[in-house]
């Protein structure tokens, strides 16, 4: 291992031999897996694997529908990374991606009252949907710092209550009247963001997530206020130690996460679904989490996670068109991802473990 | 007043029965200071073994069949839980996740691939109801009364109750607390797959993908919302089924009230009492730490 | 008459020999003291004892009779009852839940908390004490937690009672009464077994006086041929060094406390009217058993912890440039899973590539890999994940992050405990040269040696309050 890093580390920077390798060992791992949980089911392995890969990136619809599904991984599985390096395991994401889809399906109406359209009014829509997401974290923010109320708790109950007042806007307040459907009124194809062919799935959004995973990953690597934000997540006593408010981090750390989470959902929102009915929550907060562990809480390993992740959901459009299976199958590889990358992380903490004990 | 009439409350038992069982369960996984973040796949993964256990072996037994099916079925998905979570050391968060993800890949793939596309609509024998009870709730009344007891009274429940507050309590004592807490998981294990086999046989007599639809999460906060006390969770779960079916009499009564916002009202209500008391208040101390690996 | 054997046992952690070879006997109807410094190897001893830890060989043999090792149930049976330092206590448990736990004999037994209640009720007025039954644990006073520790742990059967530093946490006054009690307990003809880092207590109470050293028995005294000097002697080893330059009188004004008083965790006083004044260059030590206010009174000078009531300044100003060398570097000091670098950077303001928000990295690297060899940490690079340390360096890595930015006050708890001899001379050294640089330095620590090798003078802290300057020289050299 160490000497085929070496010299990996000879001819790039060592930042890109890590990723490098990591993803090829990833990729290998995920392949052979892949095929496991095929066959388990009785899939003809190569065929099958086939029509996953054909429905990723077999064509342009292929990979427009990858990069939709890749989107809201990506950027729920940063708000994931934020989150939870600061200490705060936040499985809200997807009542945020509800609460930020909402908002920015509220401020369309005004805008397209003042007779704003095209671009200013998707920043809007985009900007009031993070902070829609950002809101709806900062309650659990909030509540863990001055209340005490556990995260992990509290983020479920506001999933719920998020996903009744969605059902209650969309099929009350915020129906389109004409319709008699619960849905919000659709977005008019100026205001749709930027699909380069209209007819893919392929969207601007895939870009801001990549450029927000950069974002994320200069504030957590490249700042004091990130610095802070991991200090206080791996050891509270010591951040106390050192004087840093762990509080306000923490706060703000559920902030950037819950923006994350509705940013994606205004995406959804603007860019895929046009509307919001009863079905806008599509679990893609808590897909994310997998997506989050297995690039081991990195933000720009985080990308070429949600992109392989988006690919296999991607792919299994294709998968249950010819088969009885469909994305069922990417779940249960997502959890055997997540229960292998804990067992790994056991392992090598039991081989490295060093005894330092004070008689 | 006819809504709250002792009929409407009894109609509700079936609703409010998968999420008490689980509900119970988890708590005393949550008193040995384990939270089952993965309590939703484990109801499921019962619900589902429920239909393969009825139409594995129809016939007189086909119900007792389809709840030993579901039963063992989330008992085994809790062991797997209780070897990363209790043994492993593992993030207790992280590893209820997967098994959710596990259970609803499972479940589904299994679901299409035997019973064909979720389009066909399976009907399947439920539990014979005399006055609106039937044999499960009440071996629910009794299990109430028990897990008190078990809770309350006997050195296994102390030990557990040391073993979620400050594990040295009951390592000092001589007893194991990894011991303590799988055992506790088992039995949360073991609760979450009857409340989901109830689901299938008790309440719908069907079974549909990912039927359980949050009542896993629903019961983890229910835990909460009744302070860990095994009467205010049946309370609880009997209050929410109340207020399940309060909507659509609500509806024919002619009150507008959407009913969405009523069923959100649980949930709020946990967050108020929540961040009234704080959870410190109440939850087991030790609650989701993994112990510190001693040699 | 019951007696215990212990034949040379011996149990390392790592690299380090926690016991070597010690052989012991325990009699009954004496009190029975295992003295020595942290890290000594006592807590160690009475755990294999115990059943706690296994030793890597040697025996335990109790009246002709093996005791099991690492089975601390099977031990317990067997009469061996051990009263742990840290409490064992479930807070949230009530008084007679907590002594319930501590006698069940199998899971599978019922409960019934009235007998219990009345049982622990009984028991405590055997011992003259009375505690509140069913109050929580946590909202006992911790005079009566330890009373309830000891009745928890400590059965009617029990034949060899086991006490690790039971009085760590109380004033001076329980203190004596927990002593008394020990009598209490060997009267009955129970071997009594104390383990004990303060020469006073021993005195007071033990017949028989043994003195463990780094692992090692150096050696049992009974305790009319014991003296403080000779227990001292045989604790400390060779005599310290005086290393420490009288430097010019006329101080400038440096760190001053009028009258503080501050609050512990448990809301209890903590710190009573404390004043103290630290000129700078002085190095002001204070001495005493943990638990007495050392924790609070450190958080309180750097600003961690609230004061209740009382002043503190330095040189008139509130926010002197300081530096926190914590009593945990594990659990306070460090991010375990953060690089080097990042962990050097905590708490750093600006400079050396640190600017008003953003990092520099290359000029912040080469900061810490010349700030690593300043303070001859051994690591492979600044990017080692500090996990990955040992100890010592470790605790070198805090104290190269705390005194690289030129403090102008220093507050250090026990800032070698735990460290091997070579890293505790650097940090000792780290820290004189820091005050001999103009820096006012208190240095809160258990280890009487260190105090005399660094201090000026030395206050000691007992149940919050100080006591006045000792000659701390004297005690140790006498």
């Amino acid at each position: 291992m160490i000497s085929e890093h070496n010299k990996a580390k000879a001819l790039l920077p060592s930042w890109a031999s890590q990723l490098l390798l990591r993803s090829g060992l990833y990729i290998l791992g995920f392949g052979l897996l892949l095929a496991l949980t095929l066959a388990t089911f009785h899939l003809p392995v190569f065929s099958s694997a086939e029509l996953l890969f054909h429905g990723a990136f077999g064509d342009q619809f292929g990979i427009g529908r990858t990069a939709s599904k890749a989107t809201p991984l990506l950027l729920c599985g940063l708000g994931v990374i934020v989150a939870w390096k600061a200490g705060m395991f936040n499985i809200g994401g997807e009542g945020q991606f509800v609460s930020g889809g909402l908002l920015g399906a509220a401020v369309y109406p005004v805008l397209q009252s003042h007779h704003i359209s095209g671009s200013i009014a998707i920043v809007c829509i985009l900007v009031a949907s993070a902070v829609g997401g950002a809101i709806w974290a900062g309650i659990a923010g909030f509540l863990k710092v001055r209340r005490g109320v556990d995260v992990v708790i509290s983020t479920i109950l506001l999933n719920f209550i998020a996903f009744q007042i969605m059902k209650w806007l969309v099929s009350g307040p915020m129906m389109e009247k004409s319709g008699g459907l619960p849905e919000t009124p659709q977005i008019t194809s100026k205001d749709i963001l930027w699909h380069p062919n209209p007819q893919t799935d392929f969207h601007l959004g895939i870009a801001i997530a990549i450029l927000v995973a950069l974002v994320i990953w200069w504030i957590q690597y490249r700042t004091r206020f990130g610095l802070e934000m991991r200090v206080v997540g791996d050891n509270p006593t010591a951040a106390r130690s050192n004087r840093l408010s762990s509080g306000r981090r923490q706060i703000e750390a559920m902030l950037i996460s819950g923006a994350l989470c509705g940013l994606a959902g205004g995406i959804e929102y603007s860019a895929m679904a046009g509307q919001i009915g009863l079905d806008f929550n599509q679990n893609w907060g808590f897909l994310a989490i997998p997506v989050a562990l297995a690039a081991g809480l990195q933000p720009l390993y985080a990308i070429p996670s949600a992109i392989f992740f988006g690919s296999l959901f991607a792919g299994s459009v294709n998968l249950s068109r010819y088969t009885q299976s469909g994305d069922s199958v990417i779940y249960i590889i997502q959890a055997i991802v997540v229960l292998g990358l804990v067992a790994g992380q056991t392992w090598k903490m039991k081989s490295r473990r060093t005894g330092e004990v004070i008689g | 007043m006819s809504i709250l009439s002792v009929r409407s409350i009894i109609a509700t038992i079936p609703y409010a029965a998968p999420v008490a069982f689980a509900g119970l369960g988890e708590s005393i996984g949550q008193l040995s200071g384990l939270i089952n973040v993965g309590l939703e796949g484990m109801m499921l993964t019962g619900a589902y073994f429920a239909l393969v256990g009825t139409t594995l072996f129809p016939g007189h037994f086909a119900v007792e069949a389809g709840f030993a099916c579901g039963t063992i079925a989330a008992v085994l998905l809790a062991v797997i839980s209780a070897i990363f979570t209790v043994w492993l050391n593992a993030d207790q968060v992280v590893v209820g996740t997967a098994v959710n993800l596990l259970a609803l890949g499972l479940t589904t793939t299994l679901f299409r691939d035997h019973y064909g596309q979720s389009g066909s609509l399976i009907s399947l024998p439920s539990l014979h109801r005399t006055f609106g009870f039937d044999a499960l709730t009440i071996a629910f009344l009794l299990l109430l009364p028990m897990s008190w007891f078990l809770v309350y009274r006997t050195g296994w429940g102390l030990a557990i109750r040391a073993a979620g507050d400050y594990p040295p309590a009951a390592e000092s004592a001589g007893f194991s607390v990894r011991r303590l807490r799988t055992g506790a998981a088992l039995i949360g294990g073991f609760m979450a797959g009857l409340g989901g086999a109830y689901l299938v046989l008790g309440t719908t007599a069907t079974f549909t993908e990912n039927m359980t639809a949050g009542r896993g999460f629903l019961a983890i906060a229910l835990v909460t919302f009744g302070r860990w006390k095994p009467s205010w969770i049946a309370l609880a779960a009997l209050f929410l089924g109340l207020l399940d079916s309060l909507q659509y009499q609500l509806q024919a009564t002619g009150i507008h009230i959407s009913a969405y916002l009523l069923q959100s009202l649980p949930y709020l209500g946990a967050l108020i009492v929540l961040s009234i008391a704080g959870t410190g208040s109440f939850a087991p101390k030790s609650l989701g730490i993994p112990l510190k690996s001693h040699e | 008459m019951k007696s215990l054997d212990v034949r040379s046992i011996s149990k390392a952690f790592g690299a380090t020999q926690a016991l070597q070879n010690v052989s012991l006997t325990f009699k009954g109807g004496e009190v029975h003291a295992v003295l020595g410094e942290n890290g000594a190897g006592k807590s160690t001893l009475v755990s294999v004892i115990a059943g706690f830890l296994k030793p890597d060989s040697g025996s335990i043999v109790s009246d002709g009779e093996e005791l099991p090792l690492g089975q601390p149930h099977l031990t317990r049976q067997m009469g061996v009852a051990m009263v742990h330092q840290h409490f064992t206590l479930a807070p949230s448990l009530s008084a007679a839940e907590n002594y319930t736990l501590g006698h069940l004999t199998k899971l599978g037994c019922l409960v019934n908390p009235r007998k219990k209640e009345a049982e622990l009720k009984s028991r405590a007025t055997e011992m003259n004490w009375s505690i509140s039954a069913r109050e929580k644990a946590s909202a006992l006073p911790v005079g009566m937690q330890q009373r309830l520790e000891i009745l928890k742990n400590i059965g009617s059967n029990s034949e060899v009672l086991i006490f690790d530093e039971p009085t760590a946490v109380l004033t001076q006054d329980e203190s004596a009464e927990l002593l008394q009690s020990l009598r209490h307990f060997s009267a009955s003809g129970k071997v009594v077994i104390l383990i004990a880092h303060k020469l006073s207590e021993v005195l007071s109470v033990a017949d028989q006086i043994s003195v463990l050293r780094k692992g090692v028995l150096i050696g049992s005294v009974n305790r009319s041929e014991a003296t403080s000097e000779n227990l001292a002697e045989m604790m400390l080893g060779e005599p310290p060094r005086f290393d420490k330059v009288q430097t010019e009188l006329n101080l400038s004004e440096g760190l001053r406390l009028d009258s503080v008083s501050v609050l512990g965790d448990a809301k209890n006083r903590a710190i009573t009217n404390l004043s103290l004044e630290i000129r700078r260059g002085e190095i002001v030590g204070i001495g005493g058993v943990d638990g007495n206010g050392q924790y609070e009174l450190s958080e309180a000078v750097t600003g961690v912890r609230k004061i209740k009531s009382g002043q503190i300044r330095f040189a008139g100003k509130i926010n002197p440039v300081l530096a926190y060398i914590p009593g945990d570097r594990r659990a306070e000091g460090l991010a375990l899973s953060l690089t080097l670098w990042e962990n050097l950077l905590i708490g750093k303001k600006r400079g050396d590539g640190v600017h008003d928000g953003y990092l520099n990295l290359k000029v912040i690297r080469s900061w810490a890999r010349n700030l690593l060899t300043k303070f001859q940490v051994k690591a492979l690079g600044e990017r080692d994940l500090a996990s990955s340390l040992s100890g010592g360096n470790q605790q070198k890595v805090v104290v190269a992050r705390e005194l690289d930015r030129n403090p102008e006050l220093i507050v250090a708890l026990n800032p070698t405990r735990g460290l091997d001899i070579k890293a505790s001379e650097f940090v000792r050294s780290s820290l004189l040269k820091a005050s001999n640089d103009g820096a006012a330095v208190l240095l809160i620590s258990t280890d009487l040696d260190e105090l005399a090798e660094v201090a000026d003078r030395v206050h000691f802290l007992q149940g919050g309050r100080l006591s006045e300057p000792s000659d701390i020289k004297a005690m140790v050299s006498q």
